[in-house]
Formats: C-alpha cells, sequence, structure tokens
C-alpha cells in the first residue's frame, strides 16, 4: 500500500451534498497539487449510477418486450428503483471491476487512485453497502464523507432541477418520496460516532474516514476553488495521517 | 442510404455457421480492395452474444444476492439458457445501438457498413425476430445467410471446444450441446425465403434484400473463401441497390 496516495478514495454523501463539485474540482486541479495537498494519484472514477442507468436502459427494452419493467418505474419520467436490491447488485458491480483491474492490473495502486462513488441511506445503509465489497477492496480503501443534511441536500436538487430548466425542457428531478426512501436518514453519523475522522471497522477491516462538513456551503462557493480547496485539503489530510497509520 | 457501400448488412446463420470467421475474412482486406470487391469499406460489428454474455453474468451477481437464475444455469463456466426471451431482448438492443450510431453520428453511413451478427433457432426463428427489427433498421439492411447442416454446425462447435472450453470468447463460443440440439437444430429460414437463394422478405412493409450462401465445407483457403463469398455479395449487392420501393 502506498504511503503518499490513496489508493482507494471512497466518496460518499447525499445526493448534492457536493461529491460532483469534489470531482469536478480534481479534474481541474494540477497533478502535482492534486497528489501534493490532496494525496490522489493520477486517477481514474467509477461511480454506481451508471450501473443503475444500465439497467434503466434494458428496463425500457424489457417493457417494450414484455409490457413490464424489471427494476424500476417511470415516475413523471423518471425512473424510480423499484427493486431495491439492484442498488446491492450495483454495489457488486462495482466489486467486481475492481478486482478485475486488479487482476488484469496488478501494480495499478502503485501509481494510480481509484475513486469510488455512491451515496446510501435508508434500509441500504453504509454499514450494509461496504460490507458487499471484498475485504481487499475495504484495505486499499479511505472514506471521505461529504455532509450534507437532507433538507440541504434536496433545496441543492431542486436549484440544479431550476438551473437546467432554464436550458431545457428535458430537465427532471428525482421525485422527493424516492430520495426520502435512501437519503432522509443515513448511518454514517452512528457509524463514526460522529467523530470527524477515525475509523470504523467493516469486515474486520479497520477503515480510514474523514467527514468533510458541506452543509452550510452557499450555493456559490460549492465551485469556488479558493473556498473548497481548503476543506478538501483538510479532510484528506486528515485521512491520509489515519490512512498511513493504518500500515505501521 | 449511401450507394458506395452497405448500411447495415445483417450476417445471419446457425451458431457455428461460420459468421465470425467470414468478418475474420473481411479483416484481412485492406479497406480499399474490400469497398471495391465487395461493396464493404471501413466497418464495425455489433453481436449479440457479447450481451447475452454479459447479462449471463451478471446474473452470478444476482445470485450471490440471494436471487435464483431465471436467463441462464451454469455449468462448468458455461451458460445454458434458461429464459429465450432474453433472444429477443437482444434484437431491441440491436435497434437502440444501431439508432445511437446515426443519432451521434448523423453521417455514420456515408463511411460505415454495421455489422449485425445473431443467430437464432425453432420453427419461428428469423421471422418473428426480422419482425422485431424496427422499419427505419430494416430499410437500411441487406441480409447474408450463411447456410449449412445442423451436423456441421456441431461438428464446427465441438471443434470450438477443444482449446477453449472454459472461455466463451467471439471467435469461441462454444454453444453447450443441449442449446445446439434444442435451439438451433431447426430453423425457419428456408420457409420464410420459400427456399430462394436470393430475393427479398417483406417486413413491416419493406423489402429486404437477402442472399443465402451454402457454406461447407469449411475452409481457411482464402481464394476458395473469395469465390464462395465474392459472387454473393455482388448479387446481394445488385439487390439492395435495386430494391423497389
Amino acid at each position: 500500500m502506498s504511503t503518499n496516495h490513496f489508493e482507494i478514495l471512497f466518496v460518499f454523501g447525499r445526493p448534492a451534498s457536493g461529491k460532483s463539485e469534489f470531482f469536478d474540482h480534481i479534474g481541474k486541479r494540477d497533478q502535482n497539487s492534486l497528489l501534493s495537498k490532496l494525496h490522489i494519484a493520477p486517477f481514474e472514477t467509477i461511480d454506481d449510477w451508471f450501473v443503475l442507468a444500465d439497467k434503466f436502459r434494458e428496463d425500457t427494452l424489457w417493457e417494450k418486450l414484455t409490457g413490464k419493467r424489471k427494476y424500476s418505474k417511470l415516475d413523471n419520467n423518471v425512473e424510480c428503483v423499484t427493486d431495491m436490491l439492484l442498488y446491492d447488485y450495483a454495489i457488486l458491480h462495482l466489486n467486481r471491476h475492481v478486482l478485475e483491474l486488479t487482476e488484469k492490473h496488478p501494480t495499478f495502486f502503485q501509481e494510480r487512485t481509484l475513486l469510488i462513488e455512491f451515496s446510501r441511506g435508508g434500509e441500504k445503509n453504509y454499514e450494509h453497502t461496504l460490507a458487499l465489497f471484498d475485504p481487499s477492496i475495504l484495505n486499499r480503501a479511505g472514506i471521505m464523507y461529504v455532509n450534507a443534511d437532507f433538507d440541504t441536500s434536496w433545496a441543492r436538487n431542486v436549484h440544479r432541477f431550476e438551473e437546467k430548466q432554464k436550458y431545457s425542457s428535458l430537465a427532471h428531478m428525482i421525485p422527493r418520496s424516492q430520495l426520502e426512501r435512501l437519503y432522509l436518514h443515513d448511518d454514517w453519523g452512528t457509524l463514526t460516532e460522529n467523530n470527524e475522522s477515525g475509523f470504523i471497522n467493516i469486515k474486520d477491516q479497520k477503515i480510514p474516514f474523514a467527514t468533510m462538513e458541506n452543509n452550510d456551503t452557499p450555493l456559490e462557493d460549492l465551485r469556488n476553488p479558493a473556498v473548497m480547496g481548503p476543506k478538501y485539503e483538510r479532510a484528506l489530510e486528515l485521512l491520509m495521517k489515519d490512512y498511513t497509520t493504518r500500515l505501521r | 442510404m449511401t450507394t458506395q457501400s452497405f448500411d447495415n448488412l445483417m450476417l445471419i446463420g446457425r451458431a457455428a455457421a461460420g459468421k465470425s470467421e467470414l468478418i475474420d475474412f473481411l479483416k484481412h482486406l485492406s479497406e480499399a480492395d474490400r469497398l471495391e470487391k465487395y461493396h464493404i469499406g471501413a466497418f464495425e460489428e455489433v453481436d449479440d452474444f457479447p450481451w447475452l454474455y454479459q447479462m449471463w453474468q451478471d446474473e452470478d451477481l444476482w445470485e450471490k444476492l440471494g436471487r435464483k437464475r431465471t436467463l441462464a444455469t451454469k455449468r462448468d463456466n458455461v451458460y445454458l439458457t434458461l429464459d429465450w426471451e432474453i433472444y429477443d431482448f437482444t434484437i431491441l438492443k440491436f435497434n437502440r445501438e444501431i439508432e445511437k450510431k446515426q443519432k451521434e453520428n448523423p453521417d455514420y453511413y456515408n463511411n460505415n457498413t454495421l455489422f449485425v451478427e445473431y443467430a437464432r433457432g425453432q420453427a419461428d426463428a428469423y421471422k418473428k425476430t426480422l419482425n422485431l427489427f424496427e422499419k427505419d433498421v430494416l430499410e437500411r439492411t441487406a441480409i447474408f445467410y450463411l447456410d449449412n447442416t445442423f451436423e456441421e454446425s456441431m461438428r464446427r462447435n465441438t471443434i470450438r471446444a477443444t482449446d477453449k472450453d472454459t472461455e466463451q470468447t467471439i471467435l469461441h463460443h462454444r454453444t453447450p450441446l443441449e442449446v445446439m440440439e434444442h435451439y438451433y437444430k431447426i430453423n425457419d429460414w428456408q420457409e420464410f425465403t420459400e427456399k430462394k437463394p436470393h430475393g427479398f422478405l417483406d417486413v413491416h412493409g419493406v423489402k429486404v434484400p437477402f442472399v443465402t450462401v451454402w457454406n461447407m465445407p469449411e475452409t481457411l483457403d482464402f481464394n476458395e473463401l473469395e469465390k464462395r463469398y465474392g459472387p454473393a455479395l455482388d448479387q446481394l449487392w445488385r439487390l439492395y441497390v435495386d430494391k423497389p420501393l
């Protein structure tokens, strides 16, 4: 395991908590400062949304063929998951992807960081979901949780939708009931005992975490590198401290 | 439709009829040569086998989560189909993929031929399947059917098994014998085409040109393959450009 960069960095947080803005930030930052300040090597990202979206597309074809969708329903033209096991399936998909990657490129993590993004809560909480990963993956991982409560998450979602609506009549928004089901309550506070950083135990693996507070960040600052850069640096510095401690 | 090359060339026939080998043959020719001789310039392939295989593999994940397998059972790393509707599903997926290519590049067919490769069996095999294609797709399509006997398909399929039996890949995806017997033994191609070697099929009111090529005996000799495929592709081209509206 590397001592100067994260091999695997999980990025968690409610929808619109600020994860996309984080990815946008690191995508624009130069590699030297990315490594020295955020401990992120040249990186790749995987996201469970692509797995879910693929199943939604499959559902469109199943509906055409049989009249029935398998995993989702349409609510105001937005796909809503009806088969809750699909969320676990998506994680096993990511898990398989990482195991295959490691098998094909055994030295991948020596010089690279893999970022894994997803959001969970409700009946599919983080403790349950993380346990679906292989221990060899958990063993390489650190977690950054971007904290925004449900009301903030909802308000930012509404804002995003309104912005998109200005440019496209096709803009759509996940219904509140769907978001509430999974994201109204999550187990992050319980799992981390509300500590800002430390370790959580999953499958006998001590996984370091850091929570980055992002609840009160004004909308206009979410993509402002002068505001967000230092916040990310602080969170990931805290995380790296524990990440390297685990190696001793 | 462009007049230089086929837009969609549907390559069909039994499993192990020699479809992948035909593609392999065409890949050995230069683009200019291929265009001049066969009306196929740059080309891409869409084949439903990788989709089927992916869906069966994905079922391994559902099984881990406690779900019963419904699409295919798994034996010695080989999947045995349970749900035959999946074969209709992949035809709808062809429609979507073909539409996507045109959407992403409206000039797609100016430079490309798209091979649409699949195999179907049973009494309603091709009539049912072709009816699942969108009219827009059929209007740009010519069909190249590779014919052989079931026994020959079985023989070729068994040879595929020898060295890569535990792996299913494009050129080496041995179909389990049960599936060959149950699904591929008979099909409706001869009935559907009224045993004509070439002509038009009427699907959704579209006249779709087709040619049937007897693909036996198996040969890897390129001169022999040229003699076999050349006149057939030429015949198909003539039907394709002169098709009635």
